[in-house]
């Protein structure tokens, strides 16, 4: 079985980073130079795709695909999402406009989140609380979505959201039959 | 949304390839639409296309360069030279500008009407033509 995962988020976000930390093969990236240094101040910038695999067995494995965050990389989007059981939205809580940000990929991928197939991780939290923001803003749009609190430099914690992604998934499958 | 993209051009860098792109322009005359952009996806300089219609294109192009860099690489085919998309209404192509210091991608529009070698040989020779151009460009500066 193979199952296919994005990863979403806006520019600096952490989504090359999250791939580069949980897939089994060298990943797949497409970097430039980032020259837009007001929305971030990280050197490169994904233009096209990142890839990644995780093998769960001869047969099975994860296909991690990460999207670019830029909207003017939007056309991208449902090219990638084409197929896909999921994704996993990454939010940088450093960032002055995160819930902002938060409602904008959403919004970007409403199908998915329709059907529950969207956990959130939020980096660079100081503390516990700091998610709260997040699921409050959630549960007032009506929205029983998993936010955790990640770094995605952590296998661990990749694989952690990676997992309740697909679990949420086989769930809303059961659900639906 | 949010913070709209601010990148601000170093002066002269977009008359410079504003300035290849006219004389690209002036070799085919089937030529639709051509761009310059940084290798993120911005905007430098556009003949035949609005700003509008550059920033689209600018992205899509920097999205397929680095595609095809990364493809070459995977397949261990040497460097990217460039990408030649053939459709029912002509060519697109793509081509990998070196400049010190950071990359610049120029894509090209052309009508079905023109000659495959000809256009190839248009991008190419204009891509080699503002490489060179921009290194005694930065050369300058530095002096």
């Amino acid at each position: 079985m193979i199952s296919k995962i994005l990863f979403i988020g806006p520019m600096g976000a952490g989504k090359t980073t999250a791939i580069t930390a949980v897939s089994d093969s060298e990943p797949i990236t497409t970097e430039a130079d980032n020259l837009d240094r007001a929305q971030s101040d990280k050197a490169t910038t994904t233009v096209a795709l990142d890839y990644g695999e995780i093998y769960l067995d001869e047969d099975s494995s994860v296909l991690l695909y990460g999207m670019p965050g830029q909207d003017r990389f939007d056309f991208m989007w449902p090219i990638l999402a084409e197929g896909a059981l999921g994704a996993v939205l990454l939010l940088d809580h450093s960032h002055p406009d995160a819930v902002a940000q938060l409602d904008h990929f959403l919004e970007a991928f409403a199908a998915l989140v329709s059907c529950g197939a969207l956990v959130v991780g939020v980096g660079r939290v100081q503390n516990s609380q700091d998610i709260g923001v997040y699921q409050a803003h959630l549960k007032a749009k009506g929205l029983a979505l998993p936010v955790y609190a990640t770094d995605v430099r952590h296998k661990q914690n990749v694989l952690l959201l990676i997992e309740t992604l697909i679990a949420n998934a086989e769930l809303n499958e059961i659900l639906e039959r | 949304m949010f913070n709209e993209p601010s990148v601000t051009q170093p002066s002269g860098l977009k008359e410079l390839c504003q300035q290849h792109l006219l004389q690209l322009q002036e070799t085919l005359s089937d030529m639709r639409v051509a761009v310059v952009s940084t290798a993120d996806g911005f905007p430098i300089a556009m003949v035949e296309t609005t700003p509008q219609g550059a920033r689209r294109a600018t992205a899509m192009a920097a999205a397929l360069n680095g595609l095809s860099q990364t493809l070459t690489k995977e397949l261990a085919t040497g460097q990217l030279e460039g990408t030649v998309l053939e459709c029912q209404q002509g060519l697109i192509l793509c081509r990998h500008v070196a400049m010190p210091k950071r990359a610049l991608v120029i894509l090209m529009v052309v009508d079905a009407g023109a000659t495959y070698g000809h256009a190839l040989w248009a991008i190419k020779q204009a891509a080699k033509d503002l490489s060179t151009a921009l290194h005694a460009w930065v050369e300058s500066k530095i002096e």
